[in-house]
């Protein structure tokens, strides 16, 4: 039983009538103007799932660019009894082939992530040259003080001098730092690449004793010591290729400078945790009571209920991405007994210190 | 074959003949895009095309959609290659060595902009030359035969010389800009031809330039207005009283300053919406105009566009965007799609059993620039 149906043959936009059956071999196509030929019926391939109100469009694997339309209703649903792949449904080969294709992506592309931020940050952070570090510290610090005071007196220069002196007796490999204090009325401390520490106003207001800040300046001295800014910088470059990478952009910064923030927190804990161990082991080499730094990060802790706003608020989040939690206060523990503890600074040089930003 | 001989060719139809399917398959890209961070986004687009194109048809046949998922993945990896990822690099690099502030930073920024103006003309003309590559109607192919680099360059200038001429010059390099495209298509070897002069598009742009300038004016006047009479001394207390830190202001102060906030918000969105409504006079008169001066075979074409058209397409599409959270995005292409088969007629006829198949090469990739640069194609 032959049933008429269209022929395109790919080389020219005529529609051939031709004469189609179900033969042995698979379907078998006859015409005037086309030359006889079979389609096997594995190799049938359905343009367009079949929909009840339109023809059957057929294409064979052997002739990618000719083309067949049925448009008798009987002879297609025959023919899909014999075939049922022309039904549509999931395709398992192609199906294969895309989930090959997008597994190995994302895998290549966590294994990009891992790479970017848990491994190569701190390896290579150690073989930045330190012309570079020097150069973008200076940058960030100018940048995220903005317009502030740095604040200077002779006296105060010479306590923190002092201070840092008597720090350094805890870590014979104390590396070279630049600390500055600056005029901002928000409580905090970071380290930057380059060996810079920055102290507010506010972190030395808010000190009750010395011990205090010699603490806070140690956890940021193992900061500068394990090269974290500098690795912290590689990550967010990282961060940033990563995202174009995903995105297939080389745009957006807002939105990388954000993920660039989150990416940061993660890997930042342990780095928390290592400049607090290096901070309790100076200072307790140093014989200055560690007790200072578990008193500062009660204090840190129930500020953190305060908003902080305005302009500052960019300042706010060096704390906020570092969390001060109660395990890591735990860990720090007072000298043993008996041990012998010295101020870290005399109680002159600390009035010194404080007023460093005028009275 | 005598009729044949007395008249070469038929007239043409075309028509939107909907299928059902495209909402689940709107929703199964939507699922798998999250899954696969949006890598699927290559396939996902693929299956909306093969979709739409088939309830395209011309004189009873439907477009077939040939492209793969792969062809336009590797397209993107190609230019993540030879172009995301150098410049990404390079930024990273200045970054760490150099300094967030260092001015070599601004310089690759520049250069990087630079390069995405240069070959946005390129990604467009090659996007277009992809989709009619791979779109089929009776077993034949389309096809762009001329340059992307030459339609770039074109493209860069008529960027720079709208900019210089505040818009006056945009009439003429449309029509040179779609001259080039519409005269390097062809399907199969059937050729498309392009021309007409830019004139009869002028009083229309004028027209539409003054509503405009005449709308900013007004929309200036009214916020000036607006502002004074609002911000008056008795708000100002209010926002300062608000933004002190610490500050607990009254719930009656909190409606004050939103209403202020709300009147303000309304009377930008006003504006922002009724100028592009005011152009979209020009953008029908354009596209009925160029389909007049497009000539296929011994056909050329009318295309039914009208603002008021226009505006509700693109209103509505954005309707769905909002409300499906850009799932429903194949909504919108079907709805673009559809407007243009409604609108448009052949006048004439096309000899459409004589057209040979395009012996032009095939792209075994595409898009990539278009994806770079995240064009709105189709």
């Amino acid at each position: 039983m032959a049933i008429e149906a269209i022929y395109f043959d790919g080389e020219t936009s005529r529609d051939n009538k031709v004469l189609i059956s179900l033969g042995p071999q698979g379907l078998e196509i006859t015409g005037d103007t086309v030359s006889a030929q079979t389609w096997s019926l594995p190799g049938l391939r359905a343009i367009d799932p079949p929909y009840a109100s339109q023809p059957l469009r057929l294409a064979h694997r052997r002739q990618p660019g000719a083309r067949l339309i049925i448009g008798d209703r009987g002879f297609t649903e025959q023919l899909l009894a014999q075939a049922p792949h022309l039904r549509g449904g999931i395709n398992p080969k192609r199906a294969l082939h895309l989930f090959l294709w997008i597994g190995s992506g994302l895998t290549v592309l966590a294994g990009l992530i891992y790479l970017t931020l848990n491994f190569a940050p701190q390896k290579l952070a150690a073989f930045l040259p330190d012309e570079w570090s020097r150069r973008v510290g200076e940058q960030m610090e100018a940048s995220l003080v903005e317009k502030a005071r740095t604040c200077q007196s002779t006296a105060g220069n010479r306590a923190l001098t002092a201070l840092l002196a008597n720090l350094a007796e805890g870590d014979a490999d104390m590396p070279p730092l630049r600390v500055r204090v600056y005029d901002i009325p928000i409580m905090n401390a970071f380290a930057l690449p380059g060996g810079r520490i920055v102290l507010t106003r506010g972190l030395l207001d808010k000190a009750a004793a010395p011990d205090e800040v010699a603490g806070v300046l140690a956890h940021e001295i193992g900061h500068v010591a394990h090269h974290h800014p500098e690795a912290q910088l590689v990550r967010i470059a990282g961060v940033q290729i990563l995202l174009s990478v995903a995105t297939g952009t080389s745009g957006g910064t807002n939105a990388s400078s954000l993920a660039g923030l989150a990416a940061v927190l993660k890997s930042s804990r342990d780095a928390e945790s290592e400049a607090d161990g290096y901070a309790v082991a100076m200072l307790s080499a140093a014989r200055i009571d560690p007790m200072g730094l578990k008193h500062f990060f009660e204090k840190i802790l129930t500020e953190e209920g305060k908003p902080s706003g305005g302009a500052l608020s960019r300042l706010g989040t060096v704390f906020s991405t570092h969390p001060v939690t109660t395990e890591r206060i735990d860990l720090i523990k007072p000298l043993p007994e008996g041990a012998q503890i010295k101020p870290p600074i005399t109680d002159a040089q600390w009035n010194d210190l404080k007023k460093i930003c005028g009275p | 074959m005598a009729d044949s001989l007395q008249s070469s060719g038929e007239p043409i139809r075309v028509e939107y003949v909907p299928r059902p399917g495209l909402g689940r398959l709107a929703f199964v890209n939507f699922l798998l895009n999250l899954v696969t961070l949006t890598i699927y986004r290559f396939w996902a687009k693929t299956n909306v095309r093969r979709h739409i194109w088939s309830c395209v048809h011309i004189n009873g046949q439907p477009l077939e959609y040939t492209g793969r998922g792969i062809e336009i993945f590797k397209g993107a990896l190609i230019v993540f290659g030879l172009f995301v990822l150098p410049f990404a690099l390079v930024i990273a690099f200045i970054n760490i060595a150099l300094g967030p502030e260092h001015p070599a930073l601004f310089a690759v920024y520049t250069l990087l902009y630079l390069a995405i103006f240069v070959l946005w003309g390129a990604a467009l003309y090659r996007a277009r030359r992809y989709q009619l590559s791979r779109t089929l109607w009776r077993g034949i192919r389309g096809t762009l035969v001329g340059s992307s680099m030459i339609y770039s360059l074109t493209y860069f200038g008529s960027i720079l010389a709208r900019g210089m001429s505040l818009g006056w010059t945009t009439p003429v390099l449309n029509t040179v800009l779609q001259e080039q495209i519409i005269g390097d298509m062809r399907f199969g070897d059937l050729a498309f031809k392009f021309g007409g002069r830019a004139g009869l598009l002028y009083p229309t742009y004028a027209l539409c330039w003054f509503l405009s300038l005449v709308a900013i004016i007004i929309f200036i006047f009214l916020f000036g207005a607006e502002v004074t009479a609002l911000f008056g001394p008795e708000v100002q207390k209010v926002f300062d009283e608000i933004f002190k830190p610490d500050s607990h202001p009254t719930s009656e102060q909190i409606w004050t300053a939103s209403t202020v906030a709300a009147v303000v918000a309304v009377s930008f969105i006003a504006m922002f919406l009724v100028v592009p409504m005011l152009w979209a006079i020009y953008s029908a008169k354009e596209l009925a105009t160029f389909a007049n001066y497009t000539k296929a075979g011994n056909a050329t074409f009318k295309l039914n566009a009208t603002a008021g058209s226009l505006i509700s397409l693109v209103v509505g599409n954005l309707l769905i965007l909002i409300f499906t959270l850009g799932i429903g995005r194949p909504f919108m292409q079907q709805r673009l799609i559809r407007y243009m088969c409604e609108r448009m007629e052949v006048i004439g006829t096309i000899d459409v059993d004589r057209i040979a198949q395009s012996q032009a090469a095939l792209d075994r990739t595409g898009e990539g620039l278009a994806d770079a640069f995240d064009l709105g194609v189709i």
